[in-house]
């Protein structure tokens, strides 16, 4: 339960909060390139590749990454063991 | 309060530099890209880091937020800041300093006399301003030690100057004119005691007198005859006699004021009262500013709470009756003059009523009975 709570406050772990006109990522480990069409973020164990329209970063901290525009598709990619 | 700083950056690709600043570990709060410049915010700590770099783009200052923006405003405006609190604390520091002491009488001696005294307390030229509490007390000083002298004095505060004003005791002087006139009696008793300067003493030490009678009289005769009228002067001592009744209860109890003050809050919930701050075991309050509830039974005060000491004594009948004495001698001695003495005392009845005792005492009292009347006048006969 202590745990759960810790887990829940302390926020860690990798996510994704997508919104209609953002995309939020946190605890992210790297920005692999930015482009108006397709951004791509890596993380441990993967990289997400954000496409769409009109991509731009409005929010860039060393844990957090705020991206609006006209999203068209996100695209998990595996790290090969 | 975070320092952030709002920039912005013109160059050719400015999408470029700000993920090759991303890079180098500098977190951008905000971000709006514009053609060949974007504006964007970051901590002040980064700033100072972008600064230091060798680069092509232009990077300019646009706000400054939080604490630094603060110290920016201090720093712009100092020479204004430091003459605005320079000026204020010569004004409030001048304010409070006397330059001149004006006493107001007639009398050289007399204004003389206030300055040394008020000199003496403090109050001086080039001194600072006293306080109400600080002020009346320097003038009930004045008043207590001079009270033969001095009626009545006040000091005024106008600016910054005092005014001191004063009165003196107008004793009146005995009248320089020899009207003549006899000491007489003016209580009844035993004479113990005359001396007379001027006069002719016609009564003996142990005569008894009544009120009125003639103890030295300015008629002088020879051989029955009024031969000349003189001023009768001297002091005559008698023996004179009271009885004091006094009433003590067995239960005492006095509650005196120890002149200690403290304002605090007070709570109070039903019967039930609360004072956290509060000093003193026992107190007497006034309120000076309450809020109720009617509804509700809780209230909070601002009290002023000055603090009594209590004492409580229940008596024995030998402590009352002992206690009846010392207050009757009290009250008999506050009565008579300041030579006058206490020879003799007695309780004469004593009794018990409603839980206190009631006690009768007589004393013989050496009494300054000395008193004048001015003699009519007859023709002398030559």
């Amino acid at each position: 339960m202590i745990r759960k709570v810790i887990n829940y406050v302390k926020e860690d772990g990798f996510e994704i909060r997508i919104d209609p006109q953002y995309v939020c990522i946190i605890n992210y480990s790297n920005i692999s390139y930015m482009e108006e069409e397709k951004i791509s973020v890596s993380y441990p164990g993967g990289a997400v590749l954000i496409k769409g329209k009109h991509l731009v970063v409005v929010k860039l901290l060393e844990q957090e990454v705020l991206i609006k525009g006209k999203f068209s598709a996100l695209e998990f990619r595996r790290d090969h063991e | 309060m975070n320092n952030l700083v709002t920039l912005r950056i013109e160059g050719k690709d400015v999408k470029r530099f700000v993920f090759r600043l991303s890079k180098q570990k500098i977190g951008f709060y905000f971000i709006e890209y514009h053609p060949h410049s974007a504006i964007v915010t970051v901590s002040y700590e980064d700033y100072c880091k972008i600064k230091e770099m060798k680069t092509i783009y232009e990077i300019h200052l646009l706000r400054l937020k939080g604490f630094v923006h603060l110290k920016e405003i201090l720093y712009r405006y100092r020479i204004f800041l430091l003459a605005l609190f320079t000026g204020i604390f010569l004004l409030v520091f001048l304010s409070h300093v006397i330059f001149s002491v004006e006493i107001v009488h007639n009398k050289k001696e007399v204004r003389e006399f206030l300055q040394e005294e008020l000199e003496k307390r403090g109050i001086r030229k080039l001194s600072f301003v006293k306080s109400f509490a600080e002020k009346d007390a320097i003038l009930q000083d004045i008043m207590r030690e001079y009270r033969d002298y001095v009626e009545w004095v006040e000091l005024e505060r106008v600016g910054t100057k005092y005014i001191a004003r004063i009165e003196v005791r107008k004793i009146k002087e005995e009248e320089e004119d020899n009207q003549p006139r006899d000491l007489i009696a003016k209580k009844k008793g035993m004479i113990l005691s005359i001396e007379a300067s001027h006069g002719e003493v016609v009564k003996n030490v142990y005569d008894y007198v009544d009120v009125g009678d003639v103890i030295v009289s300015g008629t002088i005769h020879n051989k029955e005859e009024a031969k000349d009228y003189v001023r009768a002067q001297g002091k005559v001592f008698a023996e004179t006699w009271y009885t004091v009744t006094v009433e003590v209860p067995y239960f005492y109890k006095e509650v005196k004021k120890t002149g200690r003050e403290q304002k605090l809050l007070s709570f109070r919930f039903l019967n039930f009262e609360f004072r956290p701050f509060s000093k003193f075991s026992t107190s007497e309050d006034t309120i000076l500013y309450k809020v109720e509830n009617r509804l509700f039974p809780l209230s909070i005060s601002y009290l002023s709470s000055q603090e009594t000491e209590v004492d409580e004594s229940l008596y024995t009948y030998d402590m009352a009756l002992e206690k009846a004495h010392v207050e009757a001698r009290t009250k008999l001695l506050s009565a008579l003059g300041p030579e006058d003495e206490i020879i003799y005392e007695k309780g004469l009845k004593n009794y018990e009523e409603d839980s206190k005792i009631i006690v009768e005492i007589f004393f013989k009292v050496k009494e300054d009975i000395t008193s004048y009347i001015e003699i009519q006048q007859e023709p002398i006969q030559e």
